[in-house]
């Protein structure tokens, strides 16, 4: 990331609230968001679809001054899953969208193809995502749903509070399971939460080498490993990532480093599981985030279709890596707690 | 090629632009409106003229006879009413959104770099006494704007465009007198612009320094004679692959001698499809991409 300059802009400058918000049920909750960025420029917008859906946006410039969409969620409000997504076993899999895009800015991120602007998009009307997925759970029996596949709510936390929104609502339902999946180091806004058994944390992880590279602004392994393993301490939950994994030079030292450094820490059996899986993305979404980073040198590399239709790197050392760490990982753990993505 | 492109209405509002910025009109104008530039080409100024439609036509018909340039920032700046209760005549305002009244329509410009000026939502009306919509926030009211953006749609991102006005009138009161409006908010108006045209030279600062679209225009132009040269041979499916993967090349090459190896062995495996079949060509196009996919950032025949 280049050195900000002093004339930019910090992140969350401006809140962009759409009109029909600001009078009405939604003028409260409103109140206490924009209490949470008191120096920030309030914009009366139309629709969030009016501010992030245009196809002028340069993602790169947004980027490095992203701000903050306040809308509501209309029409579906939890989404089943793609084949291609690992369901962890639970056949009835599903995603939920609280909040759109991501404080962090990693060059092989798919949100890059997904939207065409880098503002983030939180919508207000959490309770009625939940109230839907209990609705699902009851129809379907049981559910499992993720709801940090399109954002990193854990970093956003102890301005939104998304996750612990999550936790309140669905703390009593055991037929749904909710991941939240992150890259932050702020276990900390949890930790006043008990933790609930129906809620899993999965934190990605990479080789510091990986994180300066391809992983900008996000906090470092040593940062995000400190939070996991409070997290763990505090009786959470708590998923591995390592996902996407990526052939960089010299990678089977630095997987391997990763691999020692997690091994002092005594985490392999007090892990829920780990999943791991390559680089990949579809065909459109790929085409969309070269737009969005023209100069992503790994994200040009990505040409060679893959069994599920996705593209991905070439070279054999793709397959030797994955080979490499599925195996690093079920010496490490029960082969039923290690999925491959 | 101008850097920063500044549009008023009238040569009024456009007065203090062309003191500040040394601007004249150019000599064999190419477009049917006031034309002005500074002798080294940096900043130009164009009059649109009054009205959202022929905005929106200036706007458009320049941008069209300029080449692409991330970079670029263009402007509008100029008189506008307020509600009394909102701003002071002479304020100066930035523009965050800007409203069509006409179609409803709104445009964002982004809001980028750092400017003391307070924010409003500017509503572009189609006639002076027209009708406003309520507002929740503070707003200004001009003719122009949404025109201006709406010509800007087709070329530009919306981190390239910067609106900024400054109040010279209330709404819903008697028009005011000119000689006395002018009187009142001639020194205010010379100011802003003053201060405008540092907050355009910081935006355009901030556009060019994007380091992500220097390294993609360096990429740009080191592919782009060698993908020339493919398209002879090869389908556009197959051209687009290739520019991805040289590009990727491009993007990861150290320095220019590796690059240039990269494209003379390029170069001669392409010299040997010139004759063949399809089916050949389609072989060749596998070992060229195999060839020019990047060993810097991926460890290709590492084991």
């Amino acid at each position: 990331m280049d050195k900000r300059s002093t004339e930019l802009l910090p992140p969350f400058s401006h809140l962009y609230i759409e009109e029909e918000l600001m009078v009405g049920k939604w003028a409260e909750q409103v109140a206490r968001l924009r209490s949470r960025f008191p120096k920030a420029t309030v914009v009366p917008i139309g629709s969030f679809q009016e501010l992030t859906q245009r196809r002028t946006i340069s993602w790169n410039d947004q980027k490095r001054s992203p701000k903050l969409v306040i809308a509501l969620k209309r029409g579906e409000l939890v989404y089943p899953c793609s084949d291609v997504a690992p369901n962890f076993g639970h056949p009835n899999f599903f995603y939920a969208v609280p909040m759109q895009n991501c404080l962090y800015d990693c060059e092989y991120c798919y949100l890059q193809g997904m939207y065409t602007s880098a503002n983030l998009v939180y919508f207000l009307n959490q309770e009625d995502m939940i109230a839907q997925t209990v609705a699902l759970q009851e129809k379907l029996g049981e559910v499992y749903i993720c709801i940090a596949y399109d954002n990193d709510i854990l970093a956003m936390e102890s301005l939104l509070g998304v996750t612990a929104d999550w936790v309140n609502g669905l703390r009593n339902h055991p037929q749904v399971t909710v991941e939240v999946r992150t890259k932050s180091a702020n276990f900390r806004s949890l930790k006043s939460l008990d933790p609930p058994a129906n809620f899993i944390l999965a934190w990605t992880l990479s080789p510091q080498s990986v994180t300066e590279r391809f992983e900008a602004g996000t906090p470092g392994l040593s940062s995000r490993l400190n939070s996991l393993l409070a997290a763990l301490q505090a009786g959470w939950r708590v998923r591995l990532c390592l996902d996407p994994l990526l052939p960089v030079k010299g990678w089977r030292e630095s997987y391997g480093s990763l691999f020692q450094t997690l091994d002092e820490h005594d985490l392999w059996n007090r892990l829920e599981d780990a999943s791991y899986g390559l680089f990949r993305m579809p065909k459109q979404v790929l085409r969309q985030a070269k737009k969005a980073r023209p100069d992503s040198a790994l994200l040009h590399s990505a040409q060679t279709r893959e069994q599920r239709g996705l593209l991905t790197l070439s070279g054999t050392d793709q397959e030797q890596l994955l080979e490499y760490v599925g195996d690093q990982l079920q010496s490490r753990m029960k082969p039923s707690k290690v999925w491959q993505t | 090629m101008p850097k920063i492109l500044i549009f008023c209405a009238h040569r009024w509002e456009a007065q203090p632009f062309l003191e500040r910025l040394d601007m004249h009109p150019v000599a064999k104008p190419a477009f049917p409106f006031a034309e002005f530039k500074q002798a080294n080409g940096e900043h130009s100024l164009f009059l649109t003229g009054q009205g959202s439609d022929r905005a929106a036509a200036v706007v458009a018909s320049v941008l069209s006879r300029l080449p692409d340039d991330d970079s670029r920032v263009v402007a509008n700046f100029g008189t506008s009413g307020s509600r009394r209760e909102s701003f002071e005549i002479g304020a100066s305002v930035l523009v965050n959104r800007s409203v069509a009244v006409a179609s409803g329509r709104s445009f964002y410009p982004d809001r980028l770099v750092r400017c003391s000026w307070p924010e409003a939502t500017c509503y572009t009306l189609a006639r002076p006494s027209q009708d406003v919509p309520p507002s929740v926030t503070s707003s200004v009211y001009d003719m122009e704007l949404s025109g201006v953006l709406s010509g800007c749609e087709l070329y530009l991102h919306t981190s390239q465009i910067v609106a900024g006005k400054v109040v010279s009138d209330y709404l819903s009161e008697k028009p005011p007198d000119w000689r006395e409006m002018v009187e009142a908010i001639t020194k205010p108006y010379a100011l802003a612009c003053q201060t405008f045209v540092e907050l355009l030279t910081a935006q355009r600062k901030f556009l060019n320094e994007n380091r992500r679209h220097l390294q993609a225009e360096t990429a740009n132009r080191l592919v782009t004679p060698s993908l020339r040269r493919a398209t002879d041979l090869f389908t556009v499916t197959q051209c687009r692959q290739l520019e991805s993967a040289l590009r990727a090349r491009a993007l990861s090459c150290q320095d220019e001698k590796t690059w240039t190896t990269t494209t003379e062995e390029l170069e001669q495996l392409m010299s040997e499809g010139r004759d063949n079949t399809k089916s050949e060509r389609s072989k060749l196009f596998a070992r060229i991409l195999e060839h020019v996919s990047s060993p810097v950032l991926f460890s290709s025949g590492e084991t």
